[in-house]
């Protein structure tokens, strides 16, 4: 005890001493220590060297970091998309592929549905509904064994104008079969024909029912609805509809290239019709006798006797429906205008005849700066896309629809409210209401009819120059009448009566004859008043086309159907249904082996 | 596409023109052609070869329908095509 304290008394001023003294001499020199042995890994023996151990990753200043991060982000958000996509899309297709391996008798046909899509205005791309849907619903639809046509527009308003003709031509060729009408068809070949494709018909209007209809977007909703309403609710005038039955009339469908041809001929008489009221019609002599005929005109052209009339080549007596006649193109016999025997009129139908059941896709496609950004995070959520299409597919399978809402709600003054004016479209079609512009649209009270109306009915859905598309036709309408077509048109005429020579830039482009100048001017008159047609019909505010006669106000019944979205009950039973249906199949493989190999094996000599 | 029967030719009366007789045969052989030609391509692009039952079923049958589809409409329209070409030959000709 009496050693320890000694001890440390005497290692303590021992210790201060010995730095005092060079603490004192500090200021002059710094001993020169050793540096202290760094701490060395045993591994440097090996032959790896200290720098390799000393590695010390630094941070990368803030700019790579950014730099870093955001394509790190971008990349994985890309990927880790592009990925679910696929895996969602082999959920949906493995759901439904058992389906497929379901036999079908050699007489049988599988289901089929129609799938409509219309023109997105003013868009460059023609097909944007249809691509939509070949890359979201179609792989789910052929992994079923479902066959499906696919009807896209090409101008707006070109759904609706195909699915009226193909009403109209059903329509007629029912009437023809009808013997209460008196509408006797000729017997000719294609009569026979005709008869004997009725049980195909009546088929196809079964596979039709069961088939379904698929509507991508508004669009393609008030344009059939449009089409339904003209189609079923006009009368058809079959006399007039046989003057055109040479021109593929009542077999729309199956003589797809005569359409055409009618279109031209329908606006032939309609512009004819007009320049006889006008007084500023632009081709207003008449043309001579020897050319008439050369551009497929129609020569009664004034309510005046026409002088230069060729007689009519076909000397039997004016039939109400004449047989087809394939190669008579050229040789269009003209009708006298005046016909005095009263209009056989097909009335039409008092009820809607059954319709396939409808299945409303929200597909839109909207212009504007301002949806730049939710565009921009799109690219990067396509799974959304393929889950949509996805569920939709799933539910035009499984096939469970509920009815139609009808409209409910009504204007003040009576009428309904949000619904298509037809006589406006009509209008609007001739060049009239130029100042119409696309406006807000109003709700119907119906959730379907009112389907997707929260984007499409916005006028600042559609891009600015089709808002005022009417003025923007008058305009050109005005401009080629006045300025562009009389200055040709007195070329053209007096190069062809002689009255002048052509100069010398005349003679190397040769400026357009006459009869080319009426062609050009059907041919603009048609696409104005299509595109001006499928403006008044598809624009926002134009209200959808329903007839009070399909049903109104609350729980009223409706001739059509709506699919619903497949409920998780449903979805368990699709899976059950699946299972079953693989078990059905490894239970029966395995009966065949059981059978070859209980069954005696052949004897193995050969001779 | 001009099968026989169903195009707009008057009926042969009297005694069989050899003209005729031979143009029938023609036609007969083209069209057999043709049948024989769609069904081994069409069998071929949607019947797989493991033939694990005897029926066509849903997707196989969808697949031979839109296959024979396709295929008259490819020959309608190459053969349309060829008249065409002929003609515009025929008129170079001439």
């Amino acid at each position: 005890m009496a050693d320890t304290p000694p001890t440390p008394p005497q290692a303590a001023p021992a210790a201060p001493v010995q730095p005092a003294a060079p603490a004192a001499a500090a200021p002059k020199v710094a001993p020169k220590l050793p540096p202290p042995p760094k701490a060395q890994n045993p591994f440097v023996y090996l032959g790896i060297p200290q720098a390799v151990f000393d590695y010390r990753p630094k941070m990368p200043g803030p700019k790579m970091t950014a730099f870093w991060a955001v394509t790190i982000g971008l990349t994985g958000a890309y990927i880790y998309d592009r990925r679910e996509c696929e895996r969602l899309q082999k959920e949906y297709i493995d759901k439904v592929k058992w389906m497929s391996e379901a036999p079908l008798d050699s007489m049988e046909m599988s289901r089929r549905i129609k799938v409509l899509g219309a023109r997105v205005p003013e868009d460059g791309e023609v097909d944007r509904s249809s691509r939509w849907f070949k890359r979201y619903m179609r792989p789910i639809f052929v992994a079923s064994g479902t066959d499906y046509i696919l009807k896209t527009g090409t101008n707006p308003g070109g759904i609706g104008r195909t699915t009226l003709a193909e009403i109209r031509g059903r329509r007629i060729t029912e009437a023809s079969k009808d013997p209460a009408l008196g509408v006797s068809a000729l017997n000719s070949g294609s009569a026979n024909i005709a008869s004997v494709l009725t049980d195909r018909d009546a088929q196809d209007a079964q596979r039709d029912l069961d088939g379904g209809v698929v509507l991508l977007g508004r669009a393609a909703l008030k344009e059939y609805l449009w089409a339904l309403k003209k189609g079923y609710g006009e009368a058809i005038d079959l006399k007039e509809e046989a003057r055109l039955e040479g021109l593929g009339l009542g077999a729309n469908e199956r003589r797809k290239d005569g359409r055409w041809e009618r279109e031209e001929e329908i606006m032939v008489r309609e512009l004819e019709a007009e320049d006889a009221k006008s007084e500023h019609a632009p081709f207003e002599v008449p043309l001579p006798a020897a050319l008439q005929g050369l551009d497929g005109e129609d020569d009664a052209m004034t309510d005046s006797a026409p002088s230069g009339d060729a007689p009519p080549s076909n000397p039997l007596a004016f039939t109400p429906y004449r047989s087809i006649t394939p190669a008579s193109l050229p040789t269009r016999t003209p009708e006298p205008v005046k016909d005095d025997s009263p209009p056989v009129l097909l009335p039409p139908p008092a009820t809607l005849p059954a319709q396939p059941p409808l299945l409303l896709v929200p597909f839109s496609h909207p212009f504007g700066i301002q949806k730049w950004p939710s565009k921009m995070v799109h690219f990067f959520n396509k799974r959304s896309d393929v889950r949509q299409g996805g569920e939709y597919a799933l539910s035009i399978l499984l096939a469970h629809h509920r009815a139609f809402a009808p409209p409910t709600i009504r204007t003040p003054s009576g009428s309904l409210q949000g619904i298509l004016d037809d006589q406006i479209v009509n209008e609007v079609r001739v060049g009239e209401h130029k100042d119409l512009a696309l406006a807000e649209g109003e709700p119907t009270g119906s959730p379907d009819l009112d389907f997707l109306s929260e984007t499409d009915e916005n006028p600042y859905h559609f891009r600015r120059s089709y808002r005022t598309l009417p003025s923007a036709h008058e305009y050109s309408k005005r401009t080629y009448y006045k300025d562009d077509l009389p200055p040709k048109l007195a070329v053209a005429r007096e190069l062809a009566s002689g009255s002048r020579q052509p100069t010398k830039a005349e003679e190397n482009y040769p400026p357009k004859m006459e009869s080319e100048l009426r062609k050009e001017r059907l041919d603009k008159e048609l696409r104005w008043r299509r595109e001006l047609e499928g403006w008044a019909m598809v624009r926002s505010g134009s209200g959808v086309a329903w007839d009070e006669k399909w049903g109104v106000g609350e729980g009223s019944e409706t001739p059509f159907r709506v699919y619903t979205m497949p409920t998780e009950e449903q979805r368990r039973e699709l899976e059950e249904k699946r299972d079953a249906w693989y078990e059905d199949k490894k239970r029966q493989a395995e009966a065949l082996e059981e059978r070859l190999r209980s069954m005696p094996s052949p004897p193995a000599d050969d001779e | 596409m001009s099968f026989f029967g169903t195009g707009a030719r008057a009926a042969p009366s009297g005694q069989p023109d050899q003209a005729r007789l031979a143009e029938a045969a023609m036609e007969l052989e083209a069209v057999s052609d043709l049948f024989n030609r769609i069904v081994s391509s069409c069998h071929a692009k949607c019947i797989s070869p493991r033939y694990a039952e005897p029926e066509l079923n849903k997707g196989e049958g969808v697949c031979v329908d839109r296959c024979v589809a396709k295929y008259f409409a490819v020959n309608e329209k190459v053969q349309e095509r060829l008249q065409n070409a002929q003609k515009a030959g025929q008129g170079m000709g001439m």
